[in-house]
């Protein structure tokens, strides 16, 4: 697999790092103090006894024998690729072997976090299927080892898979362990975001709320700090500052919110760039943190469009790649694109889903659909609100509002459904006031079934849940007529080929 | 096309569970008013019917069935469910028996795909059924990644 310019390059320099490609390695020797948080719970215990006891030099010893321990579990913990598997040694008293076969990968992950960018490392995650996806996790390996091992590891994966052919002889075989690296593929950027469009994601998405998040904590500190002082504050005091005081102080606060929104989506994100190597999909992002995650493509198993109300309004959606790797919660290796102008969305997927078309129109369920999902909102905000309005009698009617509004909700959840079955995959649409389109490969759905309540049989209506490989929810066709949804299972179901 | 019922002993097992239910949120009239006596008795038979009646409606709403490509579940009175799961995704099958299930020759069959969202299990099948039903969904589930 050897590329022209590579042939033109000059001689791999040294040919004796055949052997050594097998030996296994210790981690970087900085490793013992990177890992922050078990270094912060080894140390709670010397911390409590140093407490009790009340000696600094208790203390001393305490840390030192934890980073004895840690030093020497450092000493223990080798990682070696070898014939197609990463072998993972480690433990001082109990021996333990962890073993990757390549072609079980589903995604690799490099990240470097500030204390890592300044040391020159970078800790490597290898996620598999198993266990919804808890990984193998090297923390850390110098930057350019973990980016040689990444190589390593993703073409022997796809020399597994049968991606690309296995060296045909033992002499090609050798020839090309005995080169330093595996040939980098070419790199196709898809997706490039600039700073601008950062911060829009972060003035429309989910930033904003972290800033409330942000707001209480530092809130419920000066109410701890400066409540008492104020309050023995003369109220005449305040007649001073008058209106203006107040419309400024609040202008200032939505400044400051809506900044911090955007630069907090800044700093996630800088630099952010979504693309292709060969058949692997590739994602740098991060402005202190950087984060990098490569996913190969045969491991796509949903694509997933969000598009909040004021996102809809400026005609920018979000996407999520799914693979069957990487924990639900797994932020650090989430491969996805922040924001997207909506008319770039069919590009993007005909690079992530080989052979997909352009999305076609979603087909919208039957007019039973919308009673049912305005039926489903406002009985439950019915009762509710009569429950408050009897129990608080004058201000309590105000929550009778809550009916209305429960029932615009239904609208628009009722506008938000629909699906199509399209060339070999499955698209779902759900949600009110954020859409969420998932578009399932056929051959990616594990499992599938038909669920109908009581109310939605009396409406001849049943829902279709389509089960995916990993962490990830399923994929949801809400309120289908009850024949289509059938009909749908066993396309689903049906088409998978092994 | 294969279908198989559940063995009658299922019944017994669900009205035991029932009945224990019931039982726990009636307690009997100990000293009040006829008219709260009459109604706890009502209210009691009813119970019992429905501890009569419900398991076997449940059980009759239970249908396993292997077609050519798939294992598919038909279950539920309340929330009807039919789930569909081809051989060739099936990672790996638990049977497990609590001691009621022990008691009456039943078990359990798990069947578990890849998604962690996979909702397959066929409760109170005849022991011997299940491992038989087990044997016949992983030779149709083949080798290989089915990832």
């Amino acid at each position: 697999m050897a590329t022209q310019s590579e042939l033109d390059a000059p001689a791999p320099p040294a040919p004796a790092r055949a052997p050594d490609a097998a030996r296994p390695r210790r981690l970087h020797p900085a490793s013992p103090v990177l890992d922050v948080s078990t270094l912060g719970r080894q140390l709670v215990g010397p911390g409590v006894v140093a407490l009790g006891a009340g000696g600094a030099w208790v203390l001393a010893v305490g840390v030192a024998l934890v980073l004895a321990v840690r030093v020497l579990a450092w000493w223990r913990r080798t990682y070696v690729l070898d014939g197609g598997v990463l072998r993972v040694e480690s433990g001082i008293l109990v021996r333990n072997q962890q073993l990757v076969p390549c072609e079980r990968i589903q995604q690799v992950n490099l990240v470097r976090k500030l204390r890592h960018r300044s040391l020159g490392v970078a800790v490597l995650t290898v996620e598999t299927a198993v266990g919804g996806g808890a990984g193998l996790r090297l923390e850390a390996l110098a930057a350019s080892e973990a980016d040689r091992l990444r190589r390593r590891l993703l073409a022997a994966k796809s020399r597994a898979t049968g991606t690309v052919p296995a060296p045909a002889t033992a002499l090609a075989a050798a020839v090309e362990a005995s080169q330093p690296e595996p040939a980098v593929p070419a790199e196709q950027v898809v997706v490039r975001l600039t700073h601008r469009q950062l911060a829009v994601a972060g003035l429309t998405g989910a930033q904003l709320l972290v800033v409330f998040v942000f707001a209480a904590t530092v809130l419920q500190f000066v109410d701890d700090l400066a409540w008492r002082p104020l309050r023995q504050l003369d109220p005449s005091a305040l007649q001073v500052v008058g209106p203006a005081f107040f419309v400024v102080a609040a202008a200032g606060f939505v400044a400051v919110w809506l900044g911090t929104a955007a630069a907090a989506a800044i700093v996630a994100d800088s630099g952010y760039t979504l693309s292709l190597m060969g058949d692997e999909l590739h994602v740098r992002r991060g402005l202190l943190d950087r984060k990098e995650a490569t996913l190969p493509l045969a491991r796509v198993q949903a694509v997933r469009v969000a598009v909040s109300l004021p996102r809809r309004l400026l005609g920018l959606v979000s996407v999520r790649i799914d693979s069957a790797g990487g924990g639900a919660e797994a932020e650090d290796s989430r491969v996805g694109v922040p924001v997207l102008p909506a008319a770039h969305l069919d590009r993007v997927l005909a690079r992530v889903v080989p052979g997909i078309r352009p999305l076609p129109p979603l087909r919208r369920p039957p007019r039973a659909a919308l009673r049912r999902a305005v039926v489903r909102r406002v009985g439950p905000a019915a009762a509710l609100a009569v429950v408050v309005a009897l129990a608080v009698p004058p201000w309590g009617a105000l929550a009778l509002l809550a009916v209305p509004a429960a029932a615009l909700a239904g609208v628009a959840s009722y506008r938000g459904l629909g699906h199509a079955l399209d060339e070999g995959v499955l698209i779902a649409r759900s949600g009110a006031f954020i859409r969420h389109t998932v578009v399932v490969p056929l051959g990616r759905a594990q499992s599938g079934r038909v669920q109908s309540t009581p109310l939605q049989r009396r409406a001849g209506l049943a829902t279709l849940l389509v089960d995916l490989a990993g962490p990830g929810r399923p994929a949801r066709v809400v309120d289908e007529s009850a024949a289509t949804a059938e009909r749908l299972l066993v396309s689903v179901v049906g088409s998978t080929v092994p | 096309m294969w279908t198989v019922g559940w063995g009658l002993v299922a019944l017994v097992f669900l009205a035991g569970t029932l009945l224990t239910e019931v039982l726990i949120a009636l307690p009997g009239p100990p000293r009040l008013p006829w008219p709260v006596g009459a109604a706890s008795g009502v209210l009691a038979a009813v119970a019992a019917a429905l501890v009569w009646k419900l398991p076997r409606l449940a059980f009759g709403a239970w249908r396993y069935e292997l077609t050519d490509s798939t294992l598919e579940l038909r279950r539920g009175l309340v929330v009807r469910t039919h789930s569909a799961i081809p051989y060739f995704r099936v990672q790996h099958i638990d049977i497990t028996r609590s001691p009621i299930e022990r008691a009456l020759g039943l078990s359990q069959l798990v069947v578990r795909t890849a998604a962690a969202t996979t909702d397959a299990r066929i409760p109170g099948i005849a022991a011997a059924d299940a491992e038989r039903l087990r044997d016949v969904v992983l030779a149709r589930s083949g080798r290989g990644d089915a990832v």
